[in-house]
C-alpha cells in the first residue's frame, strides 16, 4: 500500500499546486467543485510543465516539484483570501443527485484506473518514460535518444510521465497504483468541472451531463483496458478543450483569462502528439465564430507557443519517429476512394459505440440540429452556436484528414483508436450544445 | 382528450412500441455471439482494399473482434432503447417535459440504463479479477499483468544485474513489452528478426560476442522472445551471457 499512500499525497499536492491560480486566474462563477476542477487541472499541469523545464535543465523528474509548488501555492492562495472571496459570484449550490451521481462515476472510475493493471501504450510508453524520468533528465533520457534501445514513440511529448514520475520513484518497483492515481487526477478534474458547469444550467443541460457521466467510457472495464491504460490519457486532451471552451464561451477577454487559456493550450501541446492540432482547430472556429476576437486569439497562440518552448526542443532532439502520415496519398485516388466508406462508416460506427459513449452522442446529434435552428432568444447564443457548428466542421475535418493520408491500416485504427480520439472531443462539444439548448447568455455575454 | 395532451399520448404510445421492440430484438440479438457486417460495408471493403492491407491471420482476428464489439453495440443499443421507450411511456408528464421531451426522454433514460449497466459490469468485472490478483491496490502488480510470464520475469531479474543489457530477439510485442517494463532498469536492445530454426541460445551468444552491439554496459545478454513465448520449460533455455 505504500504505493497507494505515495499517490494519494501526491494528487493532495498537485490540488493545492494548483490553488493559489485557481485563485487568482480561475472563472469567478465555479462552484466548489469546478473551482476543485480548476485548481487540480493547473496543479497537475504545472506540475508536469516545471519536470519538463527542468528535464531541459538536465534535471531528473522528482518528488520536490509537486510538494514545492503545494507549498508556495498554498501560501498563495493564503495570502489572497480576502480579495478572492469578494470577487467571487454567488452561485446555486449543486442538487444533491448531481453531486451524487458525481462521487458514484468518480468512485467508480478511480477504481478501475488504480487496480488494473497498465496495458497496451501504457506498459509500452507512458509508465516506462515516468519512470525513466525519474532516473534520467527528460533532455538525455536513453529511449528516446539512442536508437538501439526499444523505444515507442520516442517524439512523444512528455506532460503526461512528468506528472506519473513522482510516484514511480517513491513507490516499489512492481507498484504501478500511485502513478495510476496521479494520471486519474485529470478525468476527475475534468468531470468535477464538468458537473459544476452542467450541473447548474437547466433540465437541458443537467439531462446532458446525465448522460456524460453515464457514459460507460469512465469505468466499464473492457473499455479502458482497450484504451491505453487503465487511465484514460486522451481525457487529458478533453479536459484541456474543456476548460479552453468554457473561457471562449464566457467572452472574458481579459489578460488573466488569455493567459490561463495560453496555459490551457500549452498543456495541450505538451500531453499528446496532436495536441497541437485540437488546439488550432478550436482557434480556428473560434476565430470563425468571432472574427473580432483576433488579437486575443493570437495572444493565446503565442503564449501557448512560448510556454510550449521546453517541449518542441525536447522532441526535437530526440529520434524521430516513423512519419504516422503519408500526404500525398491525397492524389492517390483509388486510396481516397477506397478510404471514404470505411472512414465514414467507421465515425457513425464510433458514434453508436454504446459500449463507450453510451447514448451522449445520439442526445447531442437529436438536441444540436434542432438548437441550431431554433429561432428563440437567439441573441443569447449566436456565438455558441457558430462556434459549435465550425467544432463540429472542424473535428470532422480533423479526423477524415488524418484517416486519409495515415500510413496504417484505416478500418483496424478506427476500431482501436477512434472512440479515443472522439473522446478528446466530446466533453468540450457538450458544453457548447448545454449553452444552446438552454439558451444561457453568461455573465459576460455581448452578442 | 384535450387538443394538447392528444400528441403526448400518440407519443406515448410510439415510445412504447419502440421499447417493446427494442426489447424483442434485444433478446434475438443476446442470443448469437457475433453480428457481421452490412453486406454492402463488406463488399466495398472487398473490392477496395486498404492501401495498407493486413494479412489474411490478421485480417482474421481483426474481423472477429469487430463481429463481436457490433454485436455488443447493438445489444447495448437496444438494451438502452428498450428500456428508454418503456420507461419514458409511463414517466409523468413533468418528468418527460424535464427531460425536453419524448425523444430525449428515450435518449437520456436509456442513457442511465445503460450507464448503470455498465457500473455493475465494472464492478463485477474488478471484483472478479481481483480474486485472481488482476485487480489491486497493492504494491505488487507484477503478476496482474505478467500472468503465466511472472516466475521467469521474477528468475530473469535474479539471474542479470541491474546494470546489464539485454539483446531480445524476436517479433513478439507482448513479451518484449512485459520484459520492457519488468526488467527495468535494465537497459534492453531489440533485434526484430526470427532466429533460424535449431539455433540454440548459445549459438545467439556466440554469434552477439563478434560484435559490439550494445556495448558500453557492465555486461551483456541475448534473450529469445519466441522461447519465452512458448513458455519454454526453464529460463536456461531462453537467455545466455554473451559477455
Amino acid at each position: 500500500m505504500t504505493s497507494l499512500a505515495v499517490g494519494s499525497v501526491l494528487v493532495v499536492c498537485m490540488v493545492l499546486a494548483g490553488w493559489g491560480p485557481m485563485r487568482r486566474f480561475a472563472p469567478r462563477d465555479l462552484g466548489w467543485l469546478g473551482r476543485f476542477g480548476w485548481s487540480a487541472a493547473v496543479g497537475a499541469a504545472l506540475t508536469g510543465q516545471v519536470q519538463i523545464l527542468l528535464g531541459l535543465l538536465g534535471v531528473a523528474a522528482t518528488a520536490g516539484v509537486p510538494i514545492g509548488l503545494a507549498v508556495v501555492s498554498t501560501g498563495w492562495a493564503l495570502s489572497q483570501r480576502a480579495a478572492h472571496r469578494a470577487s467571487l459570484v454567488e452561485v446555486e449550490p449543486l442538487p444533491v443527485w448531481v453531486r451524487a451521481a458525481f462521487a458514484l462515476v468518480v468512485v467508480a472510475s478511480t477504481s478501475v484506473s488504480a487496480g488494473l493493471p497498465f496495458t497496451s501504450d501504457g506498459t509500452k510508453f507512458w509508465a516506462p518514460r515516468a519512470r525513466e524520468m525519474v532516473e534520467h533528465a527528460a533532455i538525455e533520457m536513453p529511449t528516446l535518444h539512442d536508437e538501439a534501445r526499444v523505444g515507442f514513440h520516442r517524439r512523444y511529448p512528455l506532460l503526461v510521465p512528468a506528472v506519473m514520475a513522482p510516484a514511480f520513484e517513491h513507490s516499489p518497483q512492481d507498484a504501478m497504483v500511485g502513478p495510476k492515481l496521479t494520471l486519474q487526477i485529470f478525468t476527475i478534474a475534468l468531470l468535477a468541472f464538468l458537473t459544476d458547469r452542467l450541473g447548474r444550467t437547466g433540465p437541458r443541460g443537467r439531462a446532458l451531463l446525465v448522460a456524460l457521466l453515464a457514459m460507460p467510457t469512465w469505468s466499464l472495464v473492457k473499455v479502458r483496458e482497450s484504451a491505453v491504460a487503465a487511465g484514460y490519457v486522451d481525457a487529458v486532451i478533453a479536459l484541456w478543450l474543456v476548460l479552453i471552451v468554457d473561457a471562449v464561451l464566457a467572452r472574458d477577454r481579459s489578460g488573466r483569462t488569455l493567459a490561463s487559456m495560453a496555459f490551457f493550450a500549452a498543456a495541450a501541446w505538451a500531453t499528446k502528439f496532436e495536441g497541437i492540432v485540437t488546439v488550432a482547430v478550436l482557434l480556428i472556429a473560434w476565430l470563425l465564430s468571432r472574427p473580432r476576437d483576433f488579437r486575443a486569439i493570437v495572444t493565446v497562440l503565442v503564449g501557448a507557443a512560448v510556454l510550449a518552448v521546453p517541449t518542441v526542443i525536447i522532441q526535437q532532439s530526440s529520434i524521430a519517429d516513423a512519419p504516422i502520415g503519408d500526404i500525398g496519398l491525397l492524389a492517390n485516388l483509388d486510396v481516397l476512394a477506397g478510404r471514404s466508406v470505411p472512414v465514414v462508416a467507421g465515425f457513425v460506427g464510433r458514434l453508436l459505440d454504446i459500449t463507450a459513449f453510451g447514448f451522449l452522442p445520439l442526445l447531442l446529434v437529436a438536441w444540436l440540429p434542432a438548437a441550431w435552428f431554433a429561432r428563440v432568444r437567439p441573441s443569447d447564443t449566436a456565438f455558441a452556436r457558430r462556434l459549435s457548428i465550425w467544432l463540429v466542421l472542424g473535428v470532422l475535418g480533423w479526423f477524415a484528414s488524418i484517416y486519409l493520408v495515415t500510413t496504417m491500416n484505416v478500418t483496424r485504427h478506427i476500431y482501436t483508436s477512434g472512440h479515443r480520439l472522439l473522446l478528446q472531443w466530446l466533453p468540450a462539444l457538450t458544453l457548447t450544445a448545454a449553452v444552446i439548448v438552454e439558451h444561457l447568455g453568461r455573465p459576460a455575454s455581448e452578442d | 382528450m384535450d387538443a394538447v395532451s392528444a400528441p403526448l399520448i400518440v407519443g406515448r404510445i410510439a415510445c412504447a412500441v419502440l421499447g417493446a421492440a427494442c426489447a424483442w430484438g434485444a433478446v434475438d440479438v443476446v442470443e448469437r455471439t457475433t453480428l457481421p457486417a452490412p453486406a454492402a460495408l463488406v463488399e466495398w471493403e472487398r473490392s477496395h482494399p486498404d492501401y495498407f492491407a493486413l494479412d489474411a491471420a490478421q485480417e482474421a482476428v481483426f474481423a472477429s473482434k469487430r463481429a463481436e464489439k457490433r454485436h455488443q453495440d447493438v445489444l447495448w443499443l437496444l438494451v438502452g432503447l428498450a428500456s428508454g421507450g418503456l420507461l419514458t411511456a409511463v414517466a409523468p408528464r413533468r418528468l418527460v417535459q424535464t427531460l425536453g421531451g419524448l425523444v430525449s426522454g428515450v435518449l437520456v433514460t436509456g442513457a442511465v440504463t445503460t450507464g448503470a449497466w455498465a457500473l455493475a459490469r465494472s464492478v463485477d468485472a474488478q471484483h472478479q479479477r481481483a480474486q485472481h490478483d488482476g485487480w489491486t491496490l497493492g504494491d505488487d502488480t507484477l503478476a496482474s499483468f505478467a500472468n503465466a510470464h511472472t516466475g521467469t520475469l521474477r528468475d530473469l531479474r535474479v539471474m542479470i544485474p541491474d546494470d546489464h543489457a539485454i539483446i531480445t530477439i524476436g517479433q513478439r510485442d507482448i513479451e518484449l513489452n512485459l520484459v520492457s517494463w519488468a526488467l527495468h532498469p535494465r537497459a534492453i536492445y531489440p533485434i526484430f528478426t526470427r532466429p533460424p530454426m535449431g539455433t540454440s541460445i548459445e549459438m545467439m551468444a556466440a554469434e552477439l560476442g563478434k560484435t559490439d552491439f550494445a556495448s558500453g554496459h557492465a555486461g551483456r545478454w541475448v534473450l529469445d522472445l519466441g522461447r519465452m513465448g512458448a513458455f519454454s520449460s526453464y529460463v536456461g533455455e531462453m537467455v545466455a551471457q554473451i559477455d
